[in-house]
């Protein structure tokens, strides 16, 4: 094509802008008087579009082969710029003291997908600048990095802070620049993520650059990166290449981890979710893989897991629920049911397991299932040890009973009413209930349970007492118990109960204790003892 | 020349000249070029911005830069190749942002080579847009 010929096309393809073929008519004419010369020659084209696909190189140059290796150009002496991945701990972002200066594109990327691949640099920082210098970069004394090779036992060996080059689209406020330190490449436009315009450069030969910390093939993961937007999404940049991990992949970024198990969907989690998860083993931890991407909720966020959830109130440090209690805790509302967030990790108790949360606590034992207790009842429990102390755990969920609640236990059960927050052990809770427990004849709990000597123990109701030895309870109440109280109950004349209160007659209650009976009449309102 | 990608519904433009052949699939600043010079030879790429660049400080330089020995090193290239030089000039014309990137062939021969990139510039004369 002559360049009068490439002229003419020029400017049929930019009818509307006219100007931009007048901005080089005097200089094609100069060189037109040259074309004759030897080797000088000049020729036009229209570049295609900055998404332009090249079907053939995807075809031909599937991503997975690239996985481990470096591409064209990788020593020193090519020429060419390091990754930034390869010199940022893995990590491919602009590293500190340097700032994205510029980009090009590269179009028909096999790690894009077939699609355009942008290549960012990240030219270092100046600490001065020479009176009188032009725009563009400063001078090598005012650069702090000095030119070298990338780090060796891998094959990224291209040059670090060696090339006094400014791609210029990015960053264009700042007037000096340093050497292009390396490289940060990005199926996403750069004007997307950083602060760069959009003005196109295109730099074909570079499509297939690569280094072993980069993504090398465009996979589910890279399809999801991708859509998220890549560096300027939530997660940051890649760190490191996408890892096998049993049973599926991952990939780790700046600010959290995307995990696809088997052929399912890849999902993500970020922040100090992510973290926590990675401590907990990630994917080949006690969590499995996400089956989720964060869930924002009213005060937090929370991840769900193949086993599992891992919730974080506003800042503090995200705690996670597991199996069985984590299924629990999601019927229960979750974060915003009646628990609230978790504020710990599961803790092992001999024979299950629990969890604490704001408002409550979810326990598991195989032989008494998940239950949890909430309120005041937890803060009791707690007071007694937990799971681990003399109530042992829950057996069921709480109930409401008029005028409060009851939680059970293996080993009693604590009562809640407006007269405390009590428990009721053992033997005692067995005769509490034969009373009819909250709603019967003695009302709630108004005190903990009293240990007397002899191994007898005592506990009292807005109604009555019940006393125990080692092997029995017995309760009393009303005016018998107010008598028996008066007569110094368990360590006076009676000693302890040896029957509930039976009816003498119709009219007549009776308790009978080991030194002797109280009866009272409802007829007479009348109390009684004996022996007399 | 070439033009770029259309953006913001206008196309920005560049130019490129050199003492060398250009093979149809270069790089906007040499690529593909640069390691076809001789120790004569340039190569030349005229750069343009989007408009709103002209703005900022890095386009702050007016009118079409002339070259100076001076100005080239042999790492100021895109791609620094063993004995070529390379410069680079941002500035602003006729209310239109550019970068003019200049590669020679040897940098032992940057005055020559300068001389002749400025004979060139000479008769640059670039539009409004």
């Amino acid at each position: 094509m002559s360049t009068r010929d490439a002229l003419a096309a020029v400017g049929a393809t930019s009818a509307p802008n006219g100007a931009a073929v007048r901005a080089v008519e005097a200089v094609t004419g100069w060189l037109e008087k040259r074309t004759s010369r030897r080797g000088f020659l000049i020729r036009a084209g229209v570049v295609g579009s900055a998404l332009a696909v090249d079907p053939s190189g995807y075809v031909l140059k599937p991503g997975t082969a690239y996985a481990s290796v470096c591409g064209p150009g990788s020593t020193c002496s090519s020429g060419w710029t390091v990754f930034c991945a390869t010199i940022n701990h893995g990590s491919n972002s602009c590293p500190p003291g340097s700032i994205a200066a510029g980009w090009w594109k590269a179009d028909g990327a096999s790690v894009c997908g077939g699609k355009a691949r942008y290549i960012v640099d990240c030219n270092a920082t100046c600490h001065c600048t020479t009176p009188g210098s032009r725009p563009g970069i400063c001078a090598p004394s005012c650069q702090s990095f000095r030119c070298s090779c990338g780090p060796s036992g891998q094959c990224d060996q291209r040059r670090v802070s060696c090339t006094q080059f400014r791609y210029g689209q990015c960053n264009e406020q700042v007037r000096q620049v340093g050497a292009v330190h390396c490289r940060v490449v990005s199926c996403t436009p750069p004007w997307r993520w950083e602060n760069c315009s959009t003005s196109p450069a295109t730099d074909n030969a570079t499509v297939h650059h690569s280094a072993p910390l980069l993504p090398s093939a465009y996979t589910p993961l890279t399809a999801r990166y991708v859509a998220l937007g890549e560096n300027g999404s939530r997660l940051g940049a890649t760190i490191g290449p996408e890892l096998a991990v049993p049973g599926g992949r991952a990939q780790r970024y700046q600010h959290g981890r995307m995990s696809r198990a088997g052929t399912g969907s890849p999902h993500i989690t970020t922040g100090a979710i992510a973290v926590r998860y990675v401590q907990l083993g990630g994917e080949a931890g006690g969590l499995g893989f996400p089956l989720s991407d964060p869930i924002t909720i009213a005060g937090g966020t929370a991840s769900l897991f193949q086993h599992g959830r891992m919730s974080q109130a506003g800042s503090a440090p995200p705690h996670y629920t597991y199996r069985g209690i984590a299924t629990r805790y999601v019927q229960l509302g979750g974060e915003t049911g009646g628990l609230g967030f978790p504020t710990a990790d599961p803790r092992s108790i001999a024979g299950g397991w629990a969890s604490s949360f704001q408002h409550g606590r979810l326990s598991w034992s195989a032989a008494t299932g998940v239950h949890h207790t909430t309120g005041s009842v937890t803060i009791r429990q707690g007071a007694l040890g937990y799971e681990a102390g003399v109530l042992g755990f829950p057996t069921a969920d709480p109930v409401a009973v008029a005028g409060g609640h009851r939680s059970r236990f293996q080993h009693g059960r604590i009562s809640s009413s407006a007269a405390g927050t009590w428990e009721v052990l053992g033997l005692l809770d067995a005769a509490y209930g034969r009373s009819g427990g909250e709603a019967g004849l003695l009302g709630f709990p108004i005190a903990a349970p009293r240990s007397l000597s002899g191994s007898r123990t005592v506990s009292t109701f807005q109604r009555g007492r019940i006393c125990a030895s080692s092997t029995a309870a017995h309760w009393v109440r009303g005016p018998i118990a107010d008598r028996y109280v008066s007569q110094g109950a368990e360590g006076g004349r009676f000693g302890l109960p040896t029957t509930d209160e039976t009816h003498r007659t119709p009219s007549v209650r009776r308790s009978e204790f080991a030194g002797g009976w109280i009866e009272y009449d409802e007829t007479t309102q009348t109390v009684t003892e004996g022996p007399t | 020349m070439r033009q770029q990608s259309e953006t913001q519904g206008r196309r920005n433009v560049v130019l490129h000249a050199a003492t060398v052949p250009l093979p149809d699939d270069r790089g906007d600043f040499g690529s593909g070029v640069v390691t076809t010079l001789g120790s004569d030879d340039v190569f030349l790429s005229l750069f343009e911005y989007d408009l709103s660049s002209t703005l900022n400080e890095l386009f702050s330089a007016r009118g079409v830069p002339r070259v100076a020995p001076s100005d080239f090193s042999s790492s100021g290239m895109q791609r620094p190749l063993p004995g070529q030089s390379g410069g680079q000039w941002f500035f602003t014309a006729a209310h239109r942002p550019w970068t003019l990137h200049v590669v020679l062939g040897s940098h032992a021969r940057r005055v020559s080579g300068a001389l002749r990139v400025n004979a060139l510039l000479s008769t640059l004369t670039i539009g409004a847009p």
